[in-house]
């Protein structure tokens, strides 16, 4: 057992060793990569259509999605569009770190029984990791149509629950504006609602998660004022 | 050579009961508690460890007369790792939900202690079907805890097996909540605890 091994021995060991697995890794990686690229663009359907209200399985999702989805492109805090950029390379995480006026909005567009439906992705931080999701706009471009949201690693039970039905029903019908077309913005608040056209009444025992999603509703619906103010 | 002489079942007795790897050694608690709030992702989680503590040790020890010693540790490493990268693509490939739910403890298979430990006390000593037997044993030593710590947890904290619900809703009607405290990380270290204390029981009752 206790060969005694040259350093020599040892190097070209090591080599050949990580050589092969790397050179192994890397070709499965590069054969894999297609279906998980799938995978990621399906999730990403699949969420935009769940902030519309339509929860269909993995599986007709891009059907669905194909069906739904009109349009989408990216504009700048003017309300401009920016040709040339897919919506979907837009990688919002970064987005919301930048100032308002450098930072890539992109617009989803959905018409649903006629009617065009603006879908907005969002970014934010939770009490314990990331929380994300989208929001989508009705014709008027003030009420919340629909939205959907999600997490990395809130509290189960209690932060975690934004990500049920149930909450994200809350939002519906809720106004970004109000009657003088002034941005108000859409709050999570803990007991008495006041205004009930901007809050939403939170979950109980998740003040901080509540907290992170309204600092992200109103950081990532702000950034579109112009936008939706032109009607 | 005697001592190399195992049979397959004190391997699978050992690693299941006698030496169980979670409850008798202690090892492997972080992802436990980790991946345990529901069936699904636990089962997977489970054959996700066995395939690599299988297929380690019997690598390592197909390899065991030419690796150097001075650098074994870091060859066993590099071979853990790959396996993983492995089971984590294909995880994320085939089955993209639950890869998303056991995040980076598919990762961190690579320093499970369970592996690394079988590894350093057998496939490095033994011949190469004993040690995938035995990575194949502590593999289901470390997923049968995993089992039943999560069907609890989910059980009592979803109301449901395999996200199937089987608590009927009646029993909500007259007042029945989910226990979210199951959900949380301390329940699984308390129902860990409760698992080694009846399995010690019964092991030093038999020796009387």
């Amino acid at each position: 057992m206790n060969k005694h091994y040259s350093n020599k021995y040892i190097l070209i060991y090591s080599f050949t060793l990580i050589l092969f697995l790397t050179t192994f890794l890397a070709l499965l990686v590069n054969f894999l990569k297609p279906i998980y690229e799938y995978n990621k663009k399906i999730e990403k359907y699949q969420n935009i259509l769940f902030s519309v209200g339509i929860r269909v399985p993995k599986d007709s999702v891009e059907e669905y999605f194909l069906k739904y989805v009109k349009k989408s492109y990216v504009i700048n805090y003017l309300g401009d569009t920016i040709p040339d950029i897919n919506a979907f390379n837009v990688n919002v995480g970064e987005e919301v770190k930048k100032d308002i006026k450098d930072r890539l909005l992109p617009i989803f567009e959905a018409e649903i029984d006629g009617k065009q439906k603006y879908i907005i992705p969002l970014y934010g931080k939770g009490l314990w990791g990331p929380i994300w999701g989208y929001i989508s706009i009705d014709e008027d471009r003030n009420t919340v149509y629909g939205c959907y949201f999600d997490h990395k690693s809130e509290t189960p039970g209690l932060g975690a629950e934004i990500n049920k039905q149930y909450f994200q029903e809350k939002f519906i019908g809720k106004k970004i504006f109000d009657f003088n077309n002034y941005f108000i913005g859409i709050k999570v608040v803990k007991g008495n609602i006041i205004n009930t056209d901007h809050e939403v009444d939170g979950i109980a025992g998740s003040t901080m998660t509540c907290i992170g999603l309204s600092q992200m509703l109103e950081n990532c619906l702000i950034a579109y004022k112009n936008f939706f103010q032109k009607k | 050579m005697k001592i190399f002489n195992f049979s397959i079942r004190k391997i699978f007795v050992d690693a299941l009961n006698l030496n169980n790897p979670v409850t008798i050694q202690t090892l492997g608690i972080c992802s436990a508690l980790a991946v345990t709030t529901k069936m699904k992702p636990a089962i997977v989680m489970a054959l996700s460890l066995t395939f690599v503590a299988a297929f380690s040790n019997l690598i390592i020890s197909l390899l065991r007369n030419t690796i150097p010693l001075r650098i074994r540790i870091i060859v066993q490493l590099t071979v853990i790792a790959t396996l993983v990268i492995l089971v984590d693509q294909f995880l994320k490939a085939f089955a993209y939900d639950i890869s998303k739910q056991l995040s980076v403890f598919v990762g961190l298979i690579i320093t499970n202690c369970i592996v690394m430990g079988r590894l350093e006390t057998f496939g490095m000593v033994n011949k190469p079907l004993p040690s995938f037997f035995d990575g194949l044993a502590n593999g289901a030593g470390y997923g049968l805890i995993l089992i039943v710590v999560s069907f609890f947890r989910e059980f009592f904290g979803y109301g449901t097996i395999i996200d199937i619900n089987t608590i009927p809703k009646s029993l909500y009607h007259i007042g029945y909540l989910n226990n979210s405290l199951f959900i949380i990380p301390p329940m699984a270290l308390i129902l860990i605890g409760i698992i080694i204390w009846v399995q010690k029981g019964l092991l030093i009752k038999r020796k009387k």
